[in-house]
């Protein structure tokens, strides 16, 4: 999970991104790289650049058991507990396009993009 | 190989093209769109030849049949050339409509030429009448998107710029900075300035920040909750954070709005901050004599 | 690479560097370890340099305020020091306030404020 943050940040850097920028997107992948490996039993990062060279996108994938309620678990639960608390509605935020696509029992897929 | 539909447009094109070029600058001139006053005879004649270079270059390697797109490799010269000169002129004043003009104009002696070789094929002709229609405009509007582009460029920086103006981060006394803030303060200024503020803390090892809210027009909750995200920022770094400038109708409004200012200082003026601020860095203020 | 933190004991203190390709375990051993000698040394504080730390998520925020939590429990405080100015803003954004965790500019400042108690 480390490497996959790194990764994003290293490309992000080498386009030329502010170093604030980086932080904050590259801490949003490293919340759902967690949650992917913690909730969904492990997955698969992909990084890559759209069409027009304009955003970094990543999507990550995982084969668990889905999320049940998008909505609650994107508001800030401001739980103490590992649960999925702040860091799915914290990356939100800190990205510029986010989409999730889950469904119980169907795995989790986040897409997350970031301008350059 | 050109398909034969272009053979046509390319002999045109490397045969006569010096000619074009001066031909392409009188069609520019008779429009109005040369813009003398900003680009000598020699720059507007090398532009139109650089353009027209990088055209053939595309005609000979690219497909212009139906399945043309200036996004393909095989245009990356004419695209690089357009931009250049598109922000060259957009740098120097020129308007969106003189330099679609300026692109648009090719077709005239394009058209002339094709309409003198011919006369015998009038199937023929309007093909490749076609076709340099297709083309030119394609050019046209693509560098009315480089047009746009660049001027929002432009924009962002002045933006940029007024914003660095508009909200210095000062350093009051040793490790004692302030911002004072002034006028509205929506996210993204909010952003800007928290950033600009947090690195200056680095910068100067600053101990104490006071940010200053007398020229803030209204404290809304919107409003309310940068502050207090920037004053958290402040403290995760280590440094106090006090709020000056707190008018009564502004604390009166905060109270209704329910906001809870948390553990972080607030003051009614910015003296009173200052005084605070000073004795938390180790000085105190002493009166030498009466006034 | 592991992120291999460095700890110095200095004036009674706990001084440790984190770097920047800290895993999750890791940091959660870290945790485990230190508070183990804050209890075995009778260490007055922690100094937690965060400097080389260019990402900072919920996880490793919250095993810091953990941290802070158990010192204090243990007698000892812990500083948090050096948070770059683009992880405190993500910090901020992720709504992680860190409200018990003391911090500092530096490590001066920390090994400072504990000596004053």
């Amino acid at each position: 999970m480390v490497a996959a943050r790194q990764a994003v940040a290293r490309e992000m850097k080498a386009r030329g991104v502010s170093s604030i920028r980086v932080t904050r997107f590259a801490t949003a992948v490293s919340e759902i790289a967690r949650n992917a490996i913690v909730h969904g039993g492990g997955g698969e990062m992909t990084v890559s650049i759209d069409a027009r060279r304009e955003y970094l996108v990543v999507e990550c994938r995982d084969k668990g058991r889905g999320i049940e309620d998008v909505e609650r678990a994107l508001t800030d639960g401001f739980t103490t507990g590992g649960g999925l608390g702040k860091g799915l509605g914290g990356a939100r935020r800190l990205s510029h396009g986010f989409e999730i696509v889950t469904a119980p029992g169907q795995g989790t897929l986040v897409r997350m993009s970031t301008r350059l | 190989m050109p398909q034969t539909a272009t053979a046509t447009v390319l002999n045109i094109l490397e045969s006569h093209f010096s000619l074009i070029v001066e031909e392409w600058l009188g069609t520019q001139v008779r429009e109005g769109v040369k813009r003398s006053d900003l680009f000598s005879d020699a720059e507007s004649r090398a532009q139109n030849a650089e353009l027209l270079k990088a055209f053939a270059k595309g005609v000979r390697n690219a497909a212009v049949d139906s399945d043309f797109n200036l996004e393909d490799a095989a245009w990356e010269d004419l695209r690089a050339v357009l931009a250049d000169v598109t922000k060259e002129r957009v740098n120097r004043g020129v308007t969106p409509t003189e330099m679609a003009t300026f692109v648009l104009a090719l077709k005239t002696p394009l058209f002339a030429r094709l309409e003198a070789m011919r006369e015998d094929d009038p199937a023929a002709l309007i093909r490749e009448v076609l076709l340099v229609t297709r083309l030119v405009d394609a050019f046209a509007i693509y560098t009315n998107e480089v047009f746009i582009a660049e001027r929002e460029q432009i924009i962002e920086r002045q933006r940029e710029e007024m914003l660095e103006l508009s909200t210095p981060v000062v350093e009051l006394w040793d490790r004692v900075l302030t911002l004072p803030l002034i006028g509205t303060l929506d996210s993204a200024r909010a952003q800007e300035v928290m950033e600009n503020l947090l690195e200056t803390i680095l910068e100067r090892q600053a101990e104490v920040v006071i940010v200053d809210i007398t020229g803030v027009g209204t404290v809304d909750t919107q409003v309310a909750q940068h502050l207090l995200r920037a004053a958290a920022a402040v403290r995760l770094m280590g440094a106090e954070c006090i709020i000056s400038g707190i008018s009564p109708m502004i604390a009166q409004t905060m109270v209704q709005l329910g906001i809870d200012v948390g553990t972080v200082s607030t003051r009614s003026s910015i003296r009173t901050a200052l005084a605070d601020a000073l004795k938390k860095v180790g000085y105190s203020i002493q009166k030498q004599r009466e006034a | 690479m592991s992120g291999v933190t460095s700890i110095h004991l200095v004036e009674n203190a706990l001084l440790v560097s984190i770097q920047d390709d800290v895993t999750d375990t890791e940091i959660v051993d870290l945790q485990d370890s230190l508070s183990h000698r804050i209890a075995a040394e009778s260490v007055r504080g922690v100094v937690l340099d965060i400097s080389a730390l260019e990402i900072v998520d919920t996880f490793v925020g919250r095993v810091i305020a953990q941290l802070a939590g158990i010192s204090r429990l243990l007698d000892a405080e812990t500083y948090v020091v050096g948070m770059r100015p683009a992880v405190a803003v993500t910090l901020v954004e992720l709504g992680m306030y860190l409200p018990e965790t003391r911090t500092a500019l530096s490590l001066t400042h920390a090994l400072s404020q504990l000596r004053r108690g």
